[in-house]
């Protein structure tokens, strides 16, 4: 090769060089920023808030060179099947440092994210099978980490809204707005990608947690979105299972309407709920005769101009509660509650719908429920300045607890107007270390847990229900509940 | 005409190798076999089928671009048959060329034999399922997982194995390069590092753009590593492709740039490659 064939070999050489860092430019752009956008990186490599680069350098050497070489997704699979392993073992424990070495390597496992936050909420109870509520924090903190990297698809909103909020915390407010935000996104299609339509049910449970949490016009406006969906699946597809889906709309929302009217004497809705049901697809026989009886009802208040209120009077919930110390760290929470005896459903205007009250007439005296059975407490025995409005706080999923907190919740249901639990902390000092000197013992009833026909008489909200003693309005705006707290020294509990 | 007539040459004498004959069913076994796995129900098993069929395939691509490559040049000097081609009108940029489209050859049956093999076995796979539940499971009342049919053929499993293939297209550069002044031993292993390293570049970026923590001299030492090392993460994007789920706006922009930043770096060490032998003493 001639020198000056060489040299202008060499020339060509550092032009592409100089090429090589021009296309690195965009392509680090695409891949590296996370202004980009283009979520081509795991998230929690390079994060402009610094919250996670760090851990890079945590992991040992063996993950980072399986993740350098393009094998991020098999070694995640590999750990999450070790995961599983673990939970089968009952090794609960060794799960945690696993869910995040695996959301790491692979943040759009979903599965990950869903499996190990009901691991934490669910998995670590006591002797007593009471859950660690430590671990609440954690778990949605990991969820939300999950809605940050896979933020496109309804699934993870769907979950922490309704596995979480709903079903554990019984925050209905959080469980609506994120099953709210979950009904804006559609589900893919797990093999290619493509946009499918999001299961029925996100919409039905976004509906039952509005209606939950009091949001009633909201919660009827659902279900009719609900319905319109279902009927428009109906007419496109064809398939038998809508018509069933079709009628769970239909049912739950001719349903709601004919409650605002008992409930709050709303003859509008009345009307509403009888035109829905009389539509129902297949109703079995006493559906029927049910809603025939409510129409016949709905002419006679029509003929009036107004109807009566379930709500009314309300029920003096007449609520007493003692607690005692029993032996070290075990404590005795009992009392009486007129929640709620079954003369209150004598002559209600849902009655000749449900009749429940000329049934359980007509039953033998020692057969007949004297008492409606479904009203439950919740107890709180904490730290004093652990505040339960704070689990969604944690910025960052870490499943290091603190050892030093106690926080123990449970429930005691109501029975024969009686109700009484010992809580039993002795076998577990690793969850109850009594490690502070001042305690709180709270005890509540908040009518938005209560089952449908306890609502029937003391509304959604409690705005047939009152107490002298421990009637509380402020702890959640627009509702009225039965709270109780009581200061605990050491000394009580030890 | 004279390249094409080298690299028909390498490329037959390669395919001969039992070494690469062996690789190739074991991957092609191992392929097999990982769809036989049938653990946590579909998404998750697909999830894992598909992560394992794709690492498979690169640590094969892997060893066979290594394999091919470091004896390319070498076998030629060791048994003096260099001198025969050389003594005949063949330039020796041909000849670096033309060794290396004969290794490229060989890399691309192989790794889309494989990957077309991978392909067909999800396909199975996927009809044999025929339909999934969508939605959480164990759900109650109103909660009622829906069923739909899965998608037998997944396009996006050929891009990725098109991405591992320019991977390995880039990787066999390095080799060639290294090839012409390395024995196959250091070769192995320098081509093997700046392959980790490559691969590694998120961290370099990481750290070559961290003005909290690291010194200007320390960042100008990592971005001088992440732009002259080639980046094979560039080419690692499994990721997106095991989760389709997860939307990418510029997928399409990312990947011919990937292919172009590939294109040019193997012309980049092509050249060197020349240069150094047209200056060696053979």
């Amino acid at each position: 090769m001639s020198r000056s064939k060489r040299l202008s070999l060499v020339a060509l050489a550092l032009v592409l060089l100089v090429t090589v860092g021009i296309i690195q430019e965009p392509l680090d752009f695409l891949r590296y920023d996370p202004a980009s956008k283009s979520g081509l990186q795991p998230a929690n490599i390079i994060d402009k808030d610094k919250k996670e680069t760090s851990l890079l350098f945590d992991l040992s050497l063996q993950f980072i060179g399986a993740a350098a070489i393009g094998m991020r997704e098999a070694v995640a699979s590999l750990l999450w099947v070790r995961a599983d392993e673990f939970f089968h073992s009952g090794e609960y424990e060794a799960i945690l440092p696993l869910v995040r070495i695996v959301t790491w390597l692979d943040p759009h496992q979903l599965d990950v994210y869903s499996t190990g936050a009901w691991h934490l909420d669910y998995n670590f109870t006591d002797s007593e099978e009471r859950s660690d509520r430590r671990y609440i924090p954690p778990a949605i903190a990991l969820m939300r980490e999950g809605i940050r990297n896979n933020p496109e698809i309804y699934d993870m909103y769907f979950d922490l809204g309704w596995m979480h909020y709903l079903q554990k915390i019984k925050d209905y407010d959080n469980a609506a707005y994120w099953i709210g935000e979950a009904t804006k996104r559609d589900a893919k299609d797990i093999m290619t990608g493509k946009t499918m339509s999001r299961p029925g049910f996100v919409r039905r449970m976004y509906a039952h947690a509005c209606e939950k949490s009091g949001n009633l016009d909201e919660a009827e406006r659902q279900w009719e979105l609900a319905l319109a969906e279902m009927e428009k699946n109906l007419r496109e597809k064809r398939e038998n299972s809508f018509y069933t889906e079709v009628d769970v709309c239909k049912k739950n929302l001719g349903l709601m309407c004919l409650r605002k009217a008992w409930r709050y004497g709303d003859i509008a809705a009345y009307e509403r709920g009888i035109k829905v049901l009389e539509t129902l697809g297949n109703p079995d026989p006493r559906q029927e005769q049910a809603t025939k009886a409510a129409k016949a009802e709905l002419v006679k208040w029509k003929a009036i101009g107004k109807m009566p209120r379930d709500i009314d009077p309300p029920v003096d919930a007449k609520l007493e509660i003692k607690w005692k110390k029993i032996k070290s760290k075990v404590i005795l929470v009992e009392g009486t509650a007129n929640l709620l005896p079954s003369e209150y459903y004598k002559n209600l205007v849902s009655e000749p719908y449900t009749l429940w009250y000329q049934e359980n007439q007509q039953l033998p005296p020692e057969r007949q429920e004297k008492w409606r059975t479904g009203c439950k407490l919740r107890i709180l025995l904490a730290d004093y300045d652990y505040d339960y409005s704070k689990l969604s706080d944690q910025d960052r999923f870490d499943w290091e607890i603190d050892k030093t907190q106690t926080v123990l919740m449970d429930e005691v249901a109501i029975y024969n107007g009686k109700f009484s639990i010992k809580l039993d902390m002795s076998k577990d000092p690793d969850m109850y270390s009594f490690s502070k000197d001042k305690y709180k013992l709270v005890v509540w009833f908040n009518p938005q847990d209560a089952p449908d026909h306890i609502q029937d008489r003391i509304g959604w909200n409690g705005e047939g229900l009152t107490d002298a003693k421990y009637l509380d309005t402020k702890t959640r705006p627009g509702v009225k509940m039965l709270r109780a707290e009581f200061v605990l020294k050491k000394s009580d509990i030890l | 005409m004279v390249i094409w007539t080298i690299a028909k040459t390498t490329y037959r004498e390669a395919m001969r190798k039992k070494i690469l004959q062996v690789f190739l069913i074991v991957a092609l076994a191992m392929i097999v076999l990982a769809l036989s796995f049938t653990q946590f129900g579909f998404q998750r098993d697909m999830t894992i089928v598909k992560s394992l069929g794709l690492t498979i395939i690169l640590v094969s691509g892997l060893i066979i671009s290594l394999t091919i490559g470091i004896t390319l040049i070498p076998n030629e000097v060791d048994r003096r048959t260099i001198y025969t081609i050389l003594s005949k009108p063949v330039k020796r940029y041909e000849f670096v060329i033309g060794k290396f489209l004969g290794g490229l050859l060989t890399l691309s049956v192989n790794i889309w034999l494989m990957g077309i093999v991978f392909i067909v076995m999800l396909a199975i796979k996927a009809a044999l399922i025929g339909e999934v539940s969508t939605g959480p499971a164990g759900f109650v009342g109103d909660v009622r997982p829906e069923t739909y049919k899965v998608q037998i053929f997944d396009p996006s499993m050929l891009l990725g194995i098109l991405m591992i293939y320019f991977q390995f297209f880039l990787l066999s550069a390095v080799v060639m390069c290294f090839s012409v002044f390395m024995t196959p031993t250091v070769n192995f292993f320098a081509s093997f590092a700046v392959y980790l390293v490559g691969s590694a570049a998120p961290i370099w970026a990481s750290l070559a753009a961290d003005k909290e923590k690291t010194g200007l001299l320390v960042r100008g030492f990592y971005k001088v590593i992440h732009t002259i090392i080639p980046n094979f993460d560039y080419f690692n994007i499994s990721n997106r492709l095991i989760h389709p789920h997860h939307e990418v706006r510029s997928l399409p922009l990312f990947v011919s740039e990937s292919i172009a930043y590939a294109l040019v770096y193997v012309c980049l060490l092509l050249i060197i490659a020349s240069i150094v032998f047209d200056s060696r003493e053979v």
